[in-house]
């Protein structure tokens, strides 16, 4: 009867190896797939972080162009806008598409500029609008409400 | 060794491994919540700051665009000025209210600017004079939100607005006295009042 039991304690699925085996796996691939999580997470938020700080350099450079912007300007990429655009796509390794419009409906189309590359339809984009005070091209006497849209991508 | 006492040690092997096992599920499960936690929290800090500083810069832009959209004078066909200078022929005439007449192109006063700003953006501006340089004075309010109207209701309805303040110099009144109508103070030969530019998101 004793030497039945014994063979009965060896037969046991719960004796073996096999068990703790199978822990080991299970604990070794959940741990590769966390790193795995982490790491693509750590990528996202890399992006992120990135696009965000060119969206306020593009901020803080607008607001030192308040009332110094002329549309025809910015669409004919001046050495100025184009320079100043390169630095930010070069600092942050992003791509930037900004548009300028007057506030008034009644300016808008003389009024509507952009520079750079629209973003492509698939690419994630992050964009921000702020005020900024735009000069006609038509006169040096007036200046306008406008708005600067600012769009970064990878 | 007794049969017995083999049967018995196999039996302790067995939750042996299996215990060694179930430490290190336990030790991999504790370092993952670790990893992804802390992969989760990156970067939020530095966005968090981006934001804010984002929502500060507004604030900046706004207040420096007022210093230079023109305001058609509707008594003249070529007079010409800014906006802010506006501003401060009202502060002239003790008008802290800063009313303008309502023939005026609305994108060239303050409230016609702050409301066409918050239609486009989706953020409120609020205009006021601080003629202490710390309280605003509820008299002078200007804000794209029809509800905030005093001090009070800005401070009831608006959480943790991004302001931007700045000095704007105007004549001294004709009884040459800066402080009349409690707006602001002695700068030589004119005088001044500090402003502030608060955006909030609601």
């Amino acid at each position: 009867m004793v030497q039945s039991l014994g063979n009965k304690g060896q037969g046991s699925f719960l004796s073996g190896d096999i068990p703790s085996i199978i822990m080991i796996v299970i604990s070794i691939t959940f741990f590769l797939s966390s790193i795995y999580m982490a790491m693509t997470n750590f990528e996202d938020k890399k992006s992120d972080v990135t696009m965000r700080a060119a969206l306020v350099e593009a901020a803080s450079t607008f607001l030192k162009a308040n009332a110094n912007i002329r549309p025809s300007d910015l669409a004919s990429n001046s050495e100025y806008w184009t320079l100043t655009l390169q630095k930010i796509r070069i600092t942050y390794g992003v791509e930037v598409y900004v548009e300028l419009d007057c506030l008034d409906s009644a300016l808008h189309d003389s009024c509507y500029a952009t520079s750079g590359e629209p973003p492509p339809d698939t690419a994630e984009v992050l964009s921000r609008r702020f005020p900024i005070s735009v000069k006609p091209d038509n006169s040096d006497l007036d200046v306008y409400a406008g708005l600067i849209k600012v769009s970064v991508f990878i | 060794m007794k049969t017995v006492d083999k049967m018995k040690l196999m039996h302790t092997k067995g939750q042996a491994e299996i215990m060694d096992g179930l430490i290190l599920m336990l030790i991999t499960a504790v370092c993952s919540v670790v990893l992804l936690s802390i992969s989760g929290n990156y970067g939020s800090l530095p966005v968090q700051i981006y934001e804010e500083t984002y929502a500060q810069k507004l604030a900046q832009n706004t207040l420096l665009s007022l210093y230079h959209i023109t305001d058609q004078d509707p008594n003249s066909q070529f007079y010409k000025k800014s906006v802010m200078v506006a501003v401060s022929n009202s502060l002239a005439k003790g008008d802290i209210t800063l009313k303008t007449p309502a023939d005026i192109t609305p994108r060239s006063t303050i409230s016609g600017l702050l409301e066409g700003y918050y239609a486009e953006l989706g953020w409120h501006f609020m205009f006021a004079i601080l003629p202490d340089g710390v309280m605003i004075d509820s008299s002078s309010i200007i804000a794209s939100d029809p509800d905030i109207t005093t001090l009070d209701k800005f401070k009831e309805n608006v959480g943790s607005p991004y302001c931007a303040s700045a000095a704007l110099t105007y004549p001294k009144p004709t009884s040459g006295d800066c402080a009349d109508a409690d707006i602001g103070k002695d700068a030589g030969s004119m005088c001044y009042t500090i402003f502030e530019l608060c955006v909030w998101q609601t």
